[in-house]
């Protein structure tokens, strides 16, 4: 079972219509997922993240669409399902853990409440046996004494246990994909460290693919074995943790990683990538990063750049990976 | 309540077990300390006993004629004197607490019970049903209450139980309104799109998500809700349109004693002050109610002054 293909996304589009043109959030997006996996998907604000993470659940807001593609689950594209179907995925199969943990539980509802309404919604369990498991998993979660806190509301949790409840959520029904929305950015960095400690130990135990969405690559080093860079809505370069790391090829990755200061480096100039993110209202047909890039060749201006395997399971949208930059 | 943030420990998480109880005992506390939420809570108590209690409350029989002479002054046998017709005032009030009590809860039932589902649907559908609905409700809101309920006792006919529907039908604008409003901010929270993404469907959301999210709003608008009502009830029935003679209503005395307002004041003046007197003290309990249950709101005001 480990190591088949459990979701595979081909060639995703997701768009926004506004009356000023379309915005292209997602372009062309492609990638899988093997089951018991965690994969790192990494890239900075804006850059579509997030709603590649929304359009697996089908759960891109108002004016976004999907566009284009296939989102391959257990060899069922999730496109062609229709909204009843689909929420019986959502939450089962596939589940979601948010950013900010202080806003992500319903304040006016116990965790009981919370915890035991997927389960009691997707394996039709009794209120009781619902109620049982749900303090089994925030046992699992590392929540002391929970038979007692069950019983609380959300703001008598801290942030790491609040997220910790999350987590206890996403896992209640056993989901084959947890699909993990920067659940550390909003967390202090001792807490971030437990709460990924966790989401580790669950991958490993219970086998469940981990999709983390992060900006920051520190968190995705130790943890993913295989990494997604992503950049205007485009994949810029994927290639397994270490490598990423060892010998980025895309200019943008390199970028990110002299920017973000290390532990086994000797401390150097921290270099920040100039410039910001471009609009991608009615993008142009040109590599994204090439006005930010300062390896940027006249092609790059012209040509749109496809991602390409520079060694295996190492791709990289950018002509010049062939070449040593840096 | 802050300290629960930190209850990570075992022994501060067996304090916290029956917060429920906490919050609610901190609210009434709130609402202990506003000294005219307390009296008009009181007064509103007491009209309820009256409304519940009246018949055997009651010296005399509202609706027989001559028990005591006719406009008779008040003070002795008749504490508020006797109406044109030598009934005694005092019990045609304190029936008229019922009727006028009942009518308006009925109305905000009623009004409560569609207004709230169309806001939800509205507010949580958005798009052509929010526009076919709210602009409903702005047609109903350019009404004023009074009119509209007018227009649906014209159609209707006249009575009772007409009158409360009527009244009913002139409250669904403002909980549509509120409802809608409330969630429309509701439902960018990301709890909602935390439960679409656990598999929740529209409904369950709306009904188990955010409805409970939006109770403190309406609890305060059903209050003040109670208060239009009887304004809006008693002047459908001060003008003739709802109960009928010689049915004891605080709406309907007042109409049938003002001809005499010049020679005797008493057969209008007790009905009009009951109605006054509640309205006012469901007005305060509102009030006292919104401070009490978001503590925010009442130190903003205190700040302003």
């Amino acid at each position: 079972m480990n190591g088949d293909v459990i979701l595979d996304i081909q060639g995703l589009h997701t768009s926004f219509s506004m009356t000023r043109g379309t915005v292209r959030a997602v372009n062309d997006v492609s990638f899988n997922i093997k089951s018991g996996e965690m994969l790192g998907v990494v890239g900075e604000s804006g850059c579509g993240k997030s709603v590649t993470g929304l359009s697996i659940m089908r759960l891109v807001p108002y004016p976004g669409r999907i566009t284009g593609g296939r989102i391959l689950f257990e060899n069922r594209d999730l496109l062609g399902l229709d909204e009843r179907e689909m929420r019986t995925i959502r939450g089962s199969s596939i589940a979601m853990i948010f950013q900010d943990p202080m806003t992500s539980l319903n304040p006016v509802l116990t965790i009981s409440r919370q915890l035991t309404e997927a389960i009691i919604e997707h394996e039709g369990c009794s209120k009781r046996e619902a109620g049982v498991r749900a303090i089994d998993l925030l046992r699992t979660v590392g929540i002391s004494s929970p038979e007692r806190r069950i019983r609380d509301y959300p703001h008598q949790f801290s942030g790491g246990m609040r997220q910790r409840v999350m987590i206890a959520m996403a896992i209640s029904c056993g989901p084959k994909i947890i699909i993990a929305d920067e659940p550390t950015t909003a967390l202090d960095v001792t807490i971030q460290a437990q709460i990924l400690e966790l989401m580790k130990k669950i991958c490993e135990d219970i086998g469940t693919s981990i999709m983390l969405i992060t900006h920051d690559l520190g968190i995705v080093a130790g943890l993913c074995r295989v990494v997604a860079v992503m950049y205007a809505g485009r994949l810029v370069e994927t290639a397994e943790g270490k490598t990423i790391f060892s010998g980025p090829v895309h200019p943008y990755t390199h970028g990110l990683l002299t920017s973000t200061p290390r532990m086994d480096r000797v401390s150097e100039r921290l270099q920040p990538i100039g410039g910001v993110p471009p609009s991608l209202l009615d993008p142009p047909r040109r590599c994204m990063f090439a006005p930010r890039c300062r390896y940027a060749i006249e092609r790059c201006l012209r040509e749109e750049p496809v991602l390409e395997e520079v060694s295996p399971g190492h791709a990289a949208a950018c002509f010049r990976s062939g070449e040593k930059l840096w | 309540m802050f300290k629960a943030l930190f209850s990570g420990r075992p022994g501060e998480a067996a304090q916290s077990g029956s917060h429920t109880w906490q919050g609610v005992r901190e609210a009434l506390g709130r609402y202990g300390q506003n000294k005219a939420a307390v009296i008009s809570a009181a007064v509103l108590l007491g009209m309820i006993v009256i409304a519940v209690f009246g018949p055997s409350l009651a010296p005399y029989d509202p609706v027989k004629i001559g028990v005591g002479g006719r406009l008779e002054r008040p003070g002795g046998e008749h504490l508020f004197g006797t109406d044109q017709f030598g009934r005694d005032v005092l019990s045609r009030v304190i029936y008229g607490t019922r009727l006028t009590l009942q009518a308006s809860v009925i109305a905000v039932v009623v009004a409560a019970g569609i207004g709230v589902p169309l806001g939800l649907l509205a507010g949580y559908a958005g798009k052509v049903t929010d526009n076919i609905i709210s602009r409903l409700v702005d047609i109903l809101l350019a009404f004023p209450g009074i009119l509209l309920a007018l227009i649906v006792v014209a159609i209707l006919g006249t009575g009772l139980a007409k009158v409360q529907l009527a009244v009913g039908v002139s409250l669904i604008p403002a909980y549509a309104r509120l409802v809608r409003g409330s969630v429309l901010s509701a439902k960018e929270n990301v709890y909602v799109e935390a439960a679409r993404a656990g598999g929740c469907g529209a409904f369950r959301i709306a009904t188990r998500h955010i409805l409970p999210n939006i109770f403190v709003p309406l609890l305060v608008l059903s209050t003040t809700a109670v208060g239009w009502a009887i304004i809006i009830a008693t002047s459908i029935n001060f003008i003739g349109l709802g109960v009928q003679p010689p049915t004891p209503e605080w709406g309907a005395d007042l109409g049938a004693a003002r001809s005499y307002l010049g020679v005797a004041w008493w057969p209008g003046t007790f009905p009009g002050l009951a109605i006054l007197v509640t309205i006012l003290s469901i007005n305060l309990i509102g009030d006292g109610l919104q401070n009490a249950l978001d503590p925010r709101l009442k130190r903003k005001g205190e700040g302003r002054r």
